[in-house]
């Protein structure tokens, strides 16, 4: 049996032809094995809304239902599946423009930074500037290499990795001072 | 107490730190996969316009066929390769290919192998 047994990639391929050719319990296979992922996606981009974040997802994956048959297999199906999803958390945030995260400039006074990064690297992350955020989800919470990540957001390469740099230097600021206010 | 001066965590464990908190990528189905699958089924089937089905086909198949002629082309080279390596440490199985015949051939095969995967820009 095992020399019979297929790869996880090749039986996604299997299934991703049936979806093309509008086979939909083919379809909701993948739904099932990439579920989690793109909830969870969805998830660190609403900053934990479920619900909002669910009801995004099942777009995502109506929309990629509808787009299938146009699905060329240049990048992982996963990859793909993850844009379609960071477009509709896009479109939400223009038709829902909610309170904005903290200002690029948005300097903790030491006093506070115990409170404000009492949780954890979490709640740090949240609280950075928007792209900074997205990006550092992307690459490290979804465990995605830069070029995936870039090819999810849309963005050049060299661009992704300035928003991981600079959120990456604003965390390690925060971090230093919030040991500094335990420490004291 | 003398106030400890902060340390500024190194890249390394910042990275640790962040990767730390990734996941969890095992989350429940919940009912998840059968709401979206209802409205799977309420939706048209996926098709594409005649033009865009066309190009998606004729991307497939010049992808496959690419991925043929570089499975072929690797499996000649490597066969001509094992072939002068045999000739070159003095291999004796093929004995109607003595001295330098197949060193030459293998030079003229390979030569010409690259000279066709450039022309066609098959490295692209």
């Amino acid at each position: 049996m095992d020399g019979a047994t297929i790869t996880q990639a090749e039986a996604e391929s299997a299934l991703l032809g049936r979806a093309s050719a509008g086979d939909r319990p083919a379809f909701g296979e993948l739904v099932r094995l990439h579920q989690a992922r793109v909830r969870m996606q969805l998830r660190r981009l609403t900053k934990g809304d479920i619900a909002l974040a669910d009801d995004l997802a099942q777009e995502a994956f109506v929309q990629a239902w509808r787009h299938i048959a146009g699905f060329r297999g240049s990048a992982r199906f996963s990859t793909w599946l993850y844009r379609i999803a960071y477009h509709q958390f896009l479109m939400h945030q223009r038709s829902h423009p909610v309170q904005q995260a903290l200002p690029d400039t948005w300097d903790i006074a030491a006093s506070e930074v115990d409170n404000v990064l009492r949780l954890d690297i979490e709640e740090a992350v949240r609280r950075l500037p928007e792209m900074e955020r997205i990006a550092i989800v992307h690459c490290f919470q979804m465990d995605l290499s830069h070029e995936e990540a870039a090819a999810v957001l849309g963005l050049p390469l060299g661009t992704l990795k300035s928003h991981v740099a600079r959120g990456k230097a604003r965390l390690r600021t925060w971090l230093a001072a919030w040991q500094a206010g335990e420490q004291i | 107490m003398t106030p400890i001066k902060p340390e500024i965590p190194t890249d390394e464990a910042l990275d640790a730190m962040l990767h730390a908190t990734a996941g969890p990528f095992d989350l429940a189905d919940d009912g998840f996969s059968q709401i979206v699958m209802a409205q799977v089924y309420n939706s048209p089937l996926p098709s594409l316009p005649a033009a865009q089905a066309l190009a998606v086909a004729r991307q497939r198949l010049a992808r496959q066929q690419r991925q043929s002629r570089w499975s072929l082309g690797g499996a000649v080279v490597g066969t001509l390769m094992a072939l002068g390596l045999m000739q070159l440490s003095g291999g004796e199985s093929l004995a109607s290919w003595q001295g330098w015949g197949m060193t030459v051939l293998v030079l003229v095969g390979t030569s010409g192998l690259l000279a066709a995967v450039m022309l066609k820009g098959e490295w692209r």
